[in-house]
């Protein structure tokens, strides 16, 4: 059976995942953001381990 | 202190008068400087020698840059105590360095006091942590 992509939603999805990356990429974080994640990481890792 | 041995610091980073400043935030902390390395490569070379219990680590080096780097150490020393130390604040590395397990993120721009301040509690945190998972002092 012959297989079909979506292209548009191929397209859409990858328009989307460089959007994201390249507002990751521009967005600045301070320091006390950084403190923020760090901890949210720390507590999200205790979690699995847990 | 790690038991009643001095702290061991590796520090990585391009710029001299950056390494001179940690290495006097070190000097102030019972800790002693066991290395110092100006790129990625040499960083790698030093931690599999001298097994340092911190490594503060530039991002932004020639040859090997500091994700690189912090990604070679974890990969091969999953417990490395490994704090960035750089300029770069977008979201994006800072993420990248998070998600291979850098144990703390530092901006250069922060005053002196409060990286001091910064690299002391991930320290007391990470020993809290081996604390509870070894149940014993370290």
């Amino acid at each position: 059976m012959e297989k079909r992509y979506d292209l548009e939603a191929m397209l859409r999805d990858i328009v989307e995942d460089e959007k994201l990356f390249s507002e990751r990429k521009n967005v600045k974080m301070s320091q006390e953001e950084i403190k923020k994640l760090l901890k949210q990481r720390k507590k999200e890792q205790n979690n699995r381990d847990d | 202190m790690v038991g009643n041995k001095k702290l061991r610091v590796l520090i990585s980073d391009d710029e001299p008068h950056i390494r001179m400043m940690l290495k006097g935030i070190v000097n102030t902390m019972n800790a002693e400087v066991i290395g110092e390395a100006k790129n990625g490569e040499e960083t790698l070379d030093i931690f599999r020698h001298e097994h340092p219990h911190m490594t503060l680590l530039d991002i932004n080096m020639p040859i090997k840059n500091g994700v690189d780097t912090l990604k070679e150490i974890k990969g091969e020393y999953p417990e490395a105590f490994i704090i960035m130390m750089t300029s770069m604040a977008d979201m994006e590395t800072v993420q990248t360095c998070i998600d291979h397990g850098a144990d703390s993120y530092i901006l250069k721009n922060t005053p002196i006091m409060e990286i001091k301040q910064m690299i002391k509690d991930a320290w007391d945190d990470h020993k809290g942590n081996l604390r509870g998972e070894n149940g014993k002092t370290v």
